[in-house]
């Protein structure tokens, strides 16, 4: 998977001595089986289930439509405030990614043919930090989390996108690249499109090219929210928060987690975290099984996390959702 | 440039606060604009750091007019100011400064995105020293203006705990601590006391405006 490596030619002949310390960091990624499953799943961007056309296309498991013919926010948030009690599986008119919902008839024209919908594995690698951007994804029940990747190659989890928003709207700079890490966290099902044909639909629609730009919006006010928490919280809380945002974009209270990625995403070792899960597990609030994870008191948890849970989702309700 | 205006920003000064509408956009000649987050008790912390490197509210260009952040002088200096309109019609208007700020929303996501892991993964001691070099970076004097109680409100920790790791550096031979300012004495020193997140930002932040800090 040299295609991950960046090209030192596209950095300035001066900075290619800083530039290879990038090496060790991507070396990291065949260390262990799962590093190898990773580096095999690696930019293919999951598998392509079919080319039918959306009106047809149906979610694999649940068989209802990927996009929502209903009403516009019909979503896991519609209604719930800030604070959703259950994140319904399933809205009336079949789960759909709420970004591509917000788009007029028109505009949606445009993305549709080109849109296919995809099943995405856990652990897949959708784009690499400085490698090109391929696709765009839409998350339908799939997770998908952006990585900072350090020098000393752990890759922290800063960021995690589900149905609400989208991953690669990035804009402007050429060459396309990732700034970031995306992988799958929570594995389901994402309509894909090419990024070449986005952001030609993006040229001849500004609703999408508007819509691009509010996910990039909302991107960054999360992205900084995730860097004054890290500073500032404790691992309970944060670990808190990361189940919180992980439930809300789950259909379901398990949440397939191993502890050993969860101490990757968050950062620290596996023995920290392991605490801090026991320790909500001795509050009550999750229980935790090998390789699962249960929230049994979606309240207590928000109790314990940090505020940060609440900021987060206010910066997708304020840009992208303003009728909350 | 007829739109721009040229204002001194005073020490702590709040330039565009939280939660409000962001009507301004600034480009700061010298100086240090911190980016805060507020919690709801009053506690803030820093998000990322603004020098003459970029803008403060850049966001702008994503189309908001608000303002999630608070942008607070962290070192005195002055700043080029701009309408939010003037500056989202430059933008839609001017091909190369569209891509000057592309590139800048580029670069910034990349430090918030950096320095969030950082601030996750690696010691107080390390990110203070990096910390410190983001400042001497943006405000070219060795002598940086900031009191124990600010750096550990930057950082998000305990007066003492602050005392503890800015003791350690100083102990170095790396820093000295004065009443209302700290000095850096050995900048390489430094950069080895540091976690590597802060070379990484200064690569790439040079990838992406190679005309700031190369």
């Amino acid at each position: 998977m040299l295609s991950v490596a960046p090209d030192a030619h596209r950095f300035p002949p001066s900075q290619n001595i800083r530039v290879r310390s990038w090496f060790p960091t991507l070396s990291v990624m065949y260390v262990t089986d799962r590093d190898r499953r990773l580096a095999h799943n690696a930019l293919t961007g999951g598998k392509t289930n079919s080319g039918k056309s959306l009106a047809t296309r149906t979610d694999p498991v649940t068989r209802r439509s990927l996009i929502s013919s209903g009403p516009r926010w019909s979503g896991p948030f519609r209604g719930v405030a800030f604070m959703p009690t259950t994140a319904p599986a399933t809205t009336s008119s079949g789960p759909s990614n709420l970004l591509l919902a917000m788009l007029d008839a028109t505009s949606l024209s445009l993305l549709e043919p080109h849109l296919r919908d995809i099943t995405l594995k856990q652990y897949d690698i959708l784009q690499d930090a400085d490698a090109p951007i391929q696709y765009v994804y839409f998350p339908v029940t799939a997770m998908i989390s952006l990585l900072a990747i350090l020098e000393t190659g752990e890759a922290i989890e800063i960021a995690a996108i589900g149905r609400e928003g989208a991953v690669g709207t990035k804009f402007g700079a050429r060459p396309q690249l990732s700034f970031a890490r995306a992988i799958v966290q929570l594995a389901g099902t994402a309509l894909r499109i090419d990024i070449s044909q986005f952001h030609q639909a993006a040229t001849r629609s500004s609703a999408i090219a508007d819509l691009a730009m509010s996910a990039n919006d909302v991107l960054v006010a999360n992205l900084q929210q995730s860097a004054a928490c890290n500073a500032i919280h404790g691992l309970e809380a944060r670990l808190a928060r990361w189940l919180l945002h992980a439930r809300d974009r789950h259909d379901s209270d398990t949440l397939p987690l191993t502890q050993e990625f969860l101490s990757e995403m968050l950062g620290v070792r596996r023995t920290t975290v392991t605490l801090a899960a026991r320790m909500l597990q001795n509050a009550g609030v999750i229980r935790y099984r090998r390789g699962h994870i249960k929230v049994l008191d979606r309240e207590g948890l928000e109790a314990v996390s940090c505020e940060c849970y609440g900021v987060v989702r206010r910066n997708i309700a304020r840009i992208l959702h303003p009728e909350f | 440039m007829p739109h721009l205006e040229h204002v001194p920003c005073h020490r702590e000064q709040i330039l565009v606060d939280a939660d409000s509408a962001l009507d301004h956009i600034f480009f700061p000649d010298s100086g240090v604009v911190s980016v805060m987050a507020v919690y709801s008790d009053g506690r803030t912390i820093e998000m990322a750091t603004i020098g003459r490197e970029g803008c403060a509210g850049v966001q702008a260009v994503f189309g908001t007019s608000r303002s999630s952040a608070r942008y607070w002088v962290q070192i005195p200096g002055s700043a080029a100011k701009i309408s939010r309109a003037a500056f989202t019609r430059a933008v839609r208007q001017m091909p190369s400064f569209r891509s000057l700020v592309y590139a800048y929303v580029q670069a910034f996501t990349e430090q918030v995105l950096l320095s969030g892991a950082c601030n996750g993964a690696h010691g107080l001691k390390e990110r203070l020293a990096r910390w410190l070099l983001m400042m001497r970076d943006r405000s070219d004097e060795d002598v940086l203006p900031i009191t124990q109680n600010l750096l550990a409100e930057m950082l998000g920790v305990q007066r003492p705990t602050i005392t503890n790791a800015a003791g350690e550096l100083e102990r170095e031979g790396l820093i000295e601590r004065g009443r209302r300012q700290v000095t850096i004495l050995n900048r390489p020193g430094l950069m080895k006391a540091s976690c590597e997140c802060y070379q990484l930002l200064r690569t790439r932040i040079a990838f992406h405006l190679p005309k700031t800090y190369a």
